[in-house]
C-alpha cells in the first residue's frame, strides 16, 4: 500500500491483508451471492470496480494488484483459462490508474463514466483473447449481446459499491499520498 | 543507480509488462487442469462453500417469506383446483359408497329370494315415502295388482292400494289405515297389526289381544295364515303390552321389523294376487271395488266375519 515512509510495517501489512480479503470476499460474493441480483442473465463485475476504485484511489500498482488476485480467483471461479481475466483486468487496471492522475473531480457521474469505459476496455480485451481462442465465436455479437449490458449495469452498481467501498475503515489512509 | 532509479520511475509500467507477459504465457500455455490451476480451483470451491450454504439459506428463507405473496395468483388458482378435486372426490366416494350398499342391498335380495322358492316375487324400487305411503317402481304392465302383499327380506312392508301404470302405493304399518292380521309366533295368539299414523311414531299396536292372552315383551309377531301375506312373515316384536282396567282386551306395542322410511327394495308377492272380494268374504258390490283401506286385510277378524 502507498503509505508514508514512517507508517510502522505492521500497519501496512495489516492493510494488505484487509485488501486481500476484500478481493476473495468480493469473488466470492460474486460468484455466489450476487446471482440474486441478476437481470436477464446480466451481472455486475464486482472485481472490475474494485480495480477502477483501487486505481482511482491508489494508482495503477495498487489496481493492477487487484487485478492480478481478483483475476486469477475469476478465472478459477468462473472456470476460464487461468490469465484471462487477469490480462484484461491488469491492462484496465493500469490504464485507470494512469487516467486517474489527471482526474480532478471526485464526482460521481466521473467516476460511472470512467467505470463504464474501463469496463468495455475489459470486455474488448476479453473478446479478443476470446476470439484468439476460438476464431469461430461471433465477437461482436458477443460483445453487444453480454458486455454491453454488463458494462451499463456495472457502471450503474458504481455509485453504491464506491460509496460502501469508502466506509470502509482501513488501517491507515489508502489515498493516494499517505496516511490521514 | 541510474538504472536502478529508471526502474523505480517506469515501475509500474515494468510490472504491467510483467504480469501481461505473465498472463498471456499461461493462456497460451494452457494451464487449466494443471496441479497449479487445480490447487487454485480446490481452495476456491472450498472458500465458496460456506456463500453457498449462507446463500441456499437466505433464498430459502425469503422464499419462504415471499413466496405466497409473489405466487399469490398462482396459490389461489392452486387452491381452487385442489377444492373443485376435492369436491369430485367426495362426490366419487359417495358414488361409491352408494354402490357398495347397493351392491350389498341386492345381494341380501337374492339371498332371501333364494331362501323363498315358494313364492313370486317382483323386485321393486322405493322411489317415494310419504305419509306412511311408499311408492314403487312397478305397475300394472308389471303385473302388479291391488292387495298385493309386499315384503322385503326383513319382513312385511305393507299392502299394494292403489296401482298405476308405471307404479304402485304400498300403504305400510305407518299408515293408520293399515291392519294386517298377525299372532304371536310363540304362543299362536292371534290379532291385528295397524299403525299409527303418525311419521314420528314408527310403532304400531296389536290389537284385539283377550286379556288372558300369553303376549310378552320381545316377542316375535309374524303374519297369520288368515292373511294376504305368507303365514309366518315377521311383522315386527313386541315391546310393551297395555293391559286396560274396565276392558276384556289388552294391546301391544309392536316395533315393526321393516322401517319403510329406510327402506329402498321391495319384493311384490305375485302368488297372492286375490281378489279383493275373495279377500274380504264381501260381495262384488255395483259400485265397483272398496277402497282398499277396506280390504279384508286390514279390518280385524271380528269386523270381517261380523253380520
Amino acid at each position: 500500500v502507498n503509505v508514508a515512509y514512517d507508517t510502522p510495517r505492521g500497519v501496512v501489512t495489516r492493510a494488505n491483508v484487509y485488501w486481500a480479503i476484500l478481493v476473495v470476499v468480493t469473488v466470492l460474493v460474486e460468484s455466489t451471492w450476487l446471482g440474486m441480483i441478476r437481470i436477464q442473465g446480466v451481472l455486475p463485475d464486482l472485481v472490475l470496480l474494485l480495480v477502477v476504485y483501487f486505481g482511482i484511489i491508489q494508482g495503477e500498482e495498487r489496481a493492477m494488484m487487484t487485478g492480478l488476485f481478483g483475476g486469477v480467483l475469476q478465472d478459477v471461479a468462473g472456470d476460464t483459462g487461468l490469465g484471462h481475466h487477469v490480462l484484461c483486468l491488469v491492462i484496465v487496471g493500469f490504464l485507470v490508474g494512469q487516467i486517474s492522475h489527471r482526474l480532478i473531480t471526485d464526482n460521481p457521474a466521473v467516476k460511472t463514466g470512467l467505470v463504464f469505459c474501463a469496463s468495455m476496455v475489459h470486455a474488448i480485451i476479453y473478446v479478443m483473447v476470446d476470439y484468439v481462442q476460438t476464431p469461430d465465436i461471433d465477437a461482436l455479437n458477443m460483445l453487444a449481446v453480454s458486455h454491453v449490458p454488463r458494462a451499463f449495469y456495472t457502471a450503474l452498481a458504481t455509485p453504491l459499491v464506491f460509496y460502501l467501498l469508502d466506509r470502509i475503515r482501513w488501517p491507515v489512509s489508502v489515498a493516494r499520498g499517505g496516511p490521514n | 543507480v541510474a538504472i536502478t532509479r529508471r526502474i523505480a520511475e517506469h515501475r509500474s509500467v515494468l510490472v504491467l509488462v510483467f504480469l501481461v507477459v505473465l498472463s498471456l504465457t499461461s493462456l497460451a500455455s494452457g494451464t487449466r487442469g494443471g496441479t497449479i490451476d487445480s490447487s487454485i480451483r480446490g481452495a476456491v470451491e472450498i472458500a465458496k462453500l460456506p456463500f453457498l450454504k449462507v446463500m441456499t439459506y437466505m433464498e430459502g428463507g425469503i422464499g419462504y417469506i415471499t413466496g405466497p405473496i409473489i405466487a399469490y395468483d398462482n396459490v389461489v388458482e392452486e387452491n381452487k383446483a385442489l377444492r373443485l378435486e376435492k369436491a369430485t372426490l367426495l362426490k366419487n366416494d359417495a358414488a361409491y359408497n352408494e354402490w357398495r350398499a347397493e351392491n350389498e342391498r341386492l345381494t341380501e335380495i337374492i339371498g332371501f329370494k333364494q331362501s323363498e322358492p315358494g313364492l313370486t316375487l317382483k323386485p321393486a324400487r322405493v322411489v317415494l315415502r310419504y305419509q306412511g305411503i311408499l311408492t314403487i317402481d312397478r305397475g300394472s304392465v308389471d303385473g302388479i295388482r291391488e292387495s298385493m302383499s309386499v315384503i322385503s327380506s326383513d319382513g312385511v312392508v305393507g299392502l299394494v292400494t292403489r296401482v298405476h301404470w308405471r307404479t304402485s302405493n304400498v300403504i305400510t304399518l305407518q299408515n293408520a289405515n293399515c291392519k294386517i292380521d298377525a299372532m304371536v309366533s310363540r304362543t299362536r295368539v292371534r290379532g291385528s297389526v295397524q299403525g299409527t299414523g303418525s311419521d314420528l311414531s314408527r310403532i304400531c299396536t296389536m290389537t284385539n289381544l283377550y286379556i288372558q292372552d300369553d303376549v310378552r315383551e320381545n316377542d316375535l309377531v309374524v303374519t297369520s295364515p288368515d292373511s294376504v301375506f305368507p303365514g309366518g312373515l315377521p311383522i315386527g316384536r313386541v315391546r310393551a303390552v297395555q293391559r286396560g282396567r274396565e276392558t276384556l282386551l289388552q294391546t301391544a306395542d309392536i316395533v315393526p321389523a321393516v322401517d319403510p322410511f329406510q327402506i329402498e327394495e321391495v319384493f311384490v308377492v305375485m302368488g297372492a294376487d286375490l281378489k279383493w272380494e275373495n279377500l274380504a268374504g264381501l260381495d262384488d258390490s255395483p259400485g265397483g271395488p272398496r277402497a282398499v283401506e277396506e280390504l279384508l286385510d286390514t279390518q280385524t277378524l271380528q269386523e270381517r266375519y261380523a253380520p
